[in-house]
C-alpha cells in the first residue's frame, strides 16, 4: 500500500515541491525569473544522490541550450525606443523618462553588431558546467575518455560547445575530443517541423491566451512616471506594448555586461514583473507544451527525432568499453518540447487552462534559463552489466520521469527505451 | 631574384612535383615540419604572439559548385556525347557530391586536423609562452569554418596547461577590424587596362582542345552546350579541393590533365589573386591597403602588451583574402611585388600557394629580457617560417619594434594621405 501510494506520488502532474516558493518571491530575489527563457544560469554545484551500490557513472548524453546571448534583433527594442523618441520630440517626457530614454541608447549602441551573439557571461556558464560535470561525474571523463560534441550551425552555440571543451581539456589533457556544426545534424539537432511550426497558435488557442493576457497588460503606473501626459501620449503610446517591451529591454541585460545597471529593472515593481511572467509562461506553454487547444497539444512531438537519436545513440555507447560524453548544444526551444516530451518533474502537464498552470507548477522559467541542459547520466557496473541505470538532470538538479522505477532518482534503461519508444512510435502511427 | 621559397624550388618545379599546389589558395598548409628557429638575441624571451591566420580547409560555400559541372557532363551523357573518361569523371564528380552534400561552408575533418598539428606545432615551439598564468584571446569572424578552425585550434592548446586563461569569442562587432572591406580599392581592381591584360593572359593560358576531346565525343557539341570557362574552372576547383577531404588518396582529378594544364590553370587563378589582393600597378597596386586597420590592430596592440607581466597570444580567424592582403601590405618575403606583368609572377615567386593557402598565418613573435627592457625585439613567421620584412635590421631575422612601428606606420600614413586628397578630390 505504502509503495503504490509513493508511485502515485511520483506520477501525478503536480510538479511543485513542497518547500517551493511562490514565484512571485522568486522573482523579488531574482527579477530576471521574470524573463522565462532569459532566465541567466547560476553557478551553483548540486548535492547529487550517490551511486547506486556497486554501480559508477560511464557516459553522459547531454543536450543543452547556449549560454548568455544578446538578444536575437533589434525590434524588441525598437519598439518601445521609437515611442519614446516620438514622446521625446513633443516635449512629453519626465526626468525619469529621459533617463530611461538615456538608458535605452546606451543599451541599444551596446547591443549594436552582436544581435544574437553569445555573451560574456554565457561564455563562463558553460566554463561552469564543464567544471561541474567534471566535479560531479569524474570517472566519465578520466584517462583517455571521449567526447563527441556536437553543435547547431548558430554561433552562439558554436562558441557554448568550445568553452566547454577548452575547459574539458585544459582538466584532462589525455581526453579524445572531436567537435562538429553541421548542417547535417540539423534535422535532429534544431527540428523545425512543417506542420507543427515554432511559435504558431490555433485560433482556439489564441483566443484563450488573448483572454488570459487582457488582465495582465498596461501599467498606468509606469505611464505617470514616465510621460508627463500619459493620457494625451497614448496617441503614440501603447500602453501593453511600451510596458512589456520596457521591461524586457532591462531584465535582458542581466544577461550581457550591463547587468550591474539596474535603473531598468528597479522602476518596475516586483508585481508588474510578475504579471509579465504570468503572460510569458502561458504563451510558452500555449506554443510549446501539452496546450490542448493548439492542434491537440503535441508540439512536444517535434522533438521525438532528438529523443530517439538520445536512445539510439545510447544504445550503442553503452557498450563501450570507455567512458565519455556526448554534448549537444542547441536552443530554448529544443530543451523546453523535450523536457515535455519526457515528461521531466511533471512538465508534460497537458491542460486547457492556461489558468491553472501556475498553480501546477508549470513554470518555464526552471526549464529553460541560458545555459539550461539536460543530461542523462549513465551507470554500471562493468561493460558486461545488463542492467544499466541512468538519471536525469535538469539544469545539473536531479530530475523526475514518469515511468516506474524502484531506485529514483535512478531508472532503469531498458524500461526508459522501452517506454519511449513506444510513445513516439505510437505518435509516429497515428500521424 | 626575390621570393625565394626554401626549398629553391621554381614554381614550375614545384606545381610539377607535387599537383595540389596547383589549387591555389585553395590548397592546405603541411604540417609537421619542424620548424628551425634563429636563437634571439641577448637572451630575450618570446612573451606575446600576435597572430592573424585564415581558416582551415572547408566545403566550397555553395551547392552549385558542385552540381553544375555534374549538371553539365549529366546532360552530355544523356545525349551519349561523354567518353569513357567523361563517363569515369562524371562517377568522381557524384562521389565529391556526395562527401559534401548538407556540408557546403564547413571546414573538413583534414582541416580540422591540420588545425591541432598547427596549434601543437605553436606551442611545442614556444614553451615560454603557453606557461601558467598565460592569457590567449583568439577571435574569429563569423563564418562557420572560421569558428571551428578557431576552436580546433584552442582545444589544443587548452591541453597543454590547466591555468591559462582561454577566450573565445565570434563577433560582427570585430568585422571592423578582421573582415574588412574596402568598397573603393575593390571598384579599382579590374578596370579596363587591369582587364584587358587579364583577358589577355587567360587567353594565353586556356588550351583546353585536348581536354574536352578526352571528355566529350564531340568538339560541336561542347561548343554549343557548355560554357567552356566556367565549366573549366569549376571543374579545376574540384580537382583542387579533393586534397582537403576524407576523398584525398581515394580518387583524383589530376590524372585528366597534362602537367602543362595544371600549371596553366594554377596560373589563371594565381594572376587573379594577384590582381585582386597583390600589388599589381595597372589596378593602382593599392589592393592590400585594404587591411590597413587589421595592421593598425597588430601595431597597437604590440604596444600595450610589452609591460604586461604574464605572456599574452592573441590568435585572429579571418579569410585567406584578408590574410593574404596582409602579407603583401607587409611586404613579407618581398610579396609586396609590384608589377604590371602578370608573366612576371611565377619567375618571381609570387605563388599563392606559398603565400596564403589553407591554415595560413602572419604570427609577429615578440622578446624582451624582462618588463623594463625598453629594446623589444620581434620576429614574423609567415607560414610557420622566419620571414624577412622590408626594415633594416642589425639581428635578422629579428627586428626592432621601434623599426617595425615606425616603418608600417609611416607607411600607414602615406596612404592615409592618398586617400584624404582622393576624397578632397572628390569634394571640388
Amino acid at each position: 500500500m505504502k509503495t503504490r501510494l509513493i508511485l502515485i506520488l511520483l506520477l501525478t502532474s503536480y510538479i511543485i515541491p513542497l518547500d517551493a516558493q511562490p514565484v512571485l518571491d522568486i522573482i523579488r530575489k531574482n527579477p530576471a525569473y521574470a524573463t522565462c527563457n532569459y532566465n541567466t544560469y547560476p553557478n551553483t554545484l548540486y548535492k547529487l544522490t550517490p551511486a547506486p551500490k556497486g554501480k559508477h557513472p560511464f557516459y553522459i548524453s547531454h543536450y543543452g541550450r547556449h549560454g548568455s546571448r544578446y538578444i536575437n534583433n533589434p525590434k524588441g527594442y525598437n519598439i518601445p525606443h521609437a515611442m519614446m523618441l516620438q514622446a521625446e520630440s513633443v516635449d512629453e517626457l519626465t526626468p525619469t523618462g529621459k533617463k530611461v530614454l538615456a538608458e535605452m541608447k546606451t543599451i541599444i549602441s551596446d547591443s549594436e553588431e552582436r544581435w544574437g551573439e553569445l555573451a560574456e557571461y554565457g561564455r563562463l556558464q558553460h566554463k561552469w558546467i564543464a567544471q561541474h560535470m567534471m566535479t560531479q561525474f569524474p570517472e566519465v571523463f578520466e584517462g583517455n575518455a571521449w567526447i563527441e560534441a556536437k553543435s547547431t550551425t548558430v554561433p552562439r552555440c558554436i562558441i557554448s560547445m568550445g568553452t566547454e571543451l577548452n575547459e574539458f581539456a585544459q582538466r584532462n589533457p589525455q581526453l579524445e575530443i572531436s567537435q562538429e556544426a553541421s548542417k547535417r545534424d540539423m534535422w535532429y539537432m534544431n527540428h523545425q517541423d512543417p506542420v507543427m511550426k515554432r511559435g504558431k497558435l490555433s485560433p482556439d488557442a489564441k483566443k484563450a491566451f488573448d483572454k488570459y493576457m487582457s488582465t495582465r497588460m498596461g501599467n498606468s503606473r509606469l505611464m505617470e512616471l514616465i510621460f508627463k501626459n500619459p493620457d494625451i501620449v497614448k496617441e503614440m503610446v501603447d500602453e501593453d506594448d511600451f510596458n512589456y517591451y520596457l521591461m524586457k529591454m532591462g531584465l535582458f541585460q542581466l544577461n550581457t555586461h550591463l547587468y550591474q545597471n539596474t535603473f531598468l529593472i528597479d522602476i518596475f515593481k516586483p508585481e508588474e514583473l510578475y504579471r509579465m511572467w504570468q503572460v510569458d509562461n502561458a504563451l510558452w506553454f500555449a506554443q510549446y507544451a501539452n496546450f490542448t487547444p493548439n492542434y491537440g497539444g503535441q508540439y512536444p512531438y517535434t522533438q521525438r527525432h532528438l529523443l530517439r537519436k538520445i536512445i539510439n545513440e545510447a544504445d550503442s555507447c553503452i557498450h563501450l568499453e570507455r567512458h565519455g560524453a556526448q554534448l549537444r548544444f542547441g536552443h530554448d526551444t529544443v530543451v523546453l518540447p523535450l523536457v515535455c516530451l519526457l515528461g521531466i518533474n511533471g512538465y508534460d502537464l497537458r491542460s486547457d487552462k492556461l489558468d491553472e498552470i501556475e498553480g501546477k507548477g508549470w513554470w518555464c522559467s526552471d526549464i529553460f534559463p541560458m545555459a539550461s541542459s539536460l543530461q542523462f547520466v549513465f551507470y554500471r557496473s562493468s561493460p558486461k552489466d545488463k542492467d544499466i541505470l541512468f538519471k536525469v538532470l535538469l539544469n545539473e538538479q536531479e530530475a523526475r520521469l514518469p515511468i516506474h522505477t524502484d531506485c529514483a532518482p535512478y531508472y532503469h534503461w531498458r524500461d526508459f527505451r522501452r517506454h519511449y519508444l513506444k510513445k513516439i512510435d505510437n505518435f509516429e502511427k497515428r500521424n | 631574384m626575390i621570393c625565394t621559397h626554401l626549398t629553391a624550388q621554381t614554381v614550375v618545379e614545384e606545381i610539377k612535383a607535387k599537383p595540389q599546389c596547383s589549387a591555389g589558395i585553395n590548397y592546405s598548409l603541411p604540417t609537421g615540419k619542424q620548424q628551425v628557429d634563429t636563437p634571439a638575441p641577448d637572451g630575450k624571451k618570446p612573451f606575446y604572439i600576435s597572430h592573424f591566420g585564415s581558416s582551415a580547409a572547408y566545403y566550397l560555400e555553395s551547392h552549385k559548385d558542385y552540381e553544375a559541372p555534374i549538371n553539365a557532363l549529366a546532360k552530355a551523357d544523356s545525349m551519349n556525347m561523354l567518353t569513357p573518361l567523361g563517363k569515369d569523371v562524371l562517377r568522381r564528380l557524384r562521389l565529391i557530391e556526395q562527401d559534401a552534400i548538407h556540408r557546403t561552408g564547413e571546414m573538413t575533418v583534414n582541416g580540422a586536423q591540420q588545425m591541432r598539428q598547427l596549434a601543437q606545432e605553436m606551442v611545442d615551439r614556444f614553451p615560454d609562452i603557453f606557461v601558467d598564468g598565460s592569457y590567449v584571446d583568439a577571435r574569429s569572424i563569423v563564418r562557420n569554418h572560421s569558428i571551428m578552425s578557431m576552436q580546433e585550434f584552442m582545444t589544443q592548446i587548452a591541453r597543454h596547461k590547466a591555468k591559462m586563461e582561454l577566450r573565445l569569442k565570434s563577433s560582427h562587432s570585430n568585422d571592423q577590424w578582421m573582415y574588412v572591406r574596402d568598397k573603393e580599392l575593390e571598384a579599382d581592381r579590374f578596370n579596363a587596362e587591369t582587364e584587358t591584360s587579364y583577358q589577355a593572359y587567360i587567353k594565353a593560358n586556356s588550351n583546353n582542345k585536348r581536354l574536352w576531346e578526352s571528355l566529350f565525343t564531340s568538339t560541336d557539341y561542347v561548343k554549343e552546350h557548355i560554357d567552356t570557362v566556367q565549366f573549366n574552372d569549376q571543374l579545376f576547383t574540384l580537382a583542387g579541393g579533393i586534397q582537403n577531404t576524407p576523398l584525398d588518396g581515394v580518387i583524383t582529378l589530376y590524372d585528366i590533365y597534362t602537367p602543362q594544364e595544371i600549371l596553366e590553370h594554377w596560373r589563371l587563378h594565381n594572376a587573379k589573386n594577384y590582381i585582386s589582393y597583390g600589388g599589381f600597378e595597372l589596378n593602382g597596386g593599392n589592393q592590400p591597403f585594404a587591411q590597413r586597420a587589421p595592421l593598425w590592430n597588430l601595431l597597437h596592440q604590440g604596444d600595450s602588451i610589452k609591460k604586461l607581466d604574464h605572456p599574452v597570444v592573441h590568435l585572429r580567424y579571418s579569410s585567406r583574402g584578408m590574410v593574404l592582403e596582409l602579407i603583401c601590405l607587409m611586404e613579407l618575403n618581398e610579396y609586396g611585388l609590384k608589377t604590371s606583368d602578370l608573366n612576371q609572377l611565377e619567375k618571381l615567386g609570387w605563388a599563392n600557394y606559398r603565400i596564403a593557402p589553407f591554415g595560413s598565418s602572419v604570427q609577429v613573435v615578440y622578446y624582451r629580457k624582462d618588463k623594463t627592457d625598453e629594446n623589444i625585439l620581434i620576429k614574423v613567421l609567415l607560414n610557420g617560417q622566419e620571414a624577412r620584412l622590408p626594415i633594416e635590421t642589425d639581428c635578422a631575422p629579428y627586428y626592432h619594434w621601434e623599426d617595425v612601428k615606425r616603418y608600417y606606420l609611416r607607411k600607414l600614413y602615406a596612404h592615409e594621405k592618398i586617400r584624404f586628397d582622393y576624397n578632397k578630390s572628390k569634394d571640388e
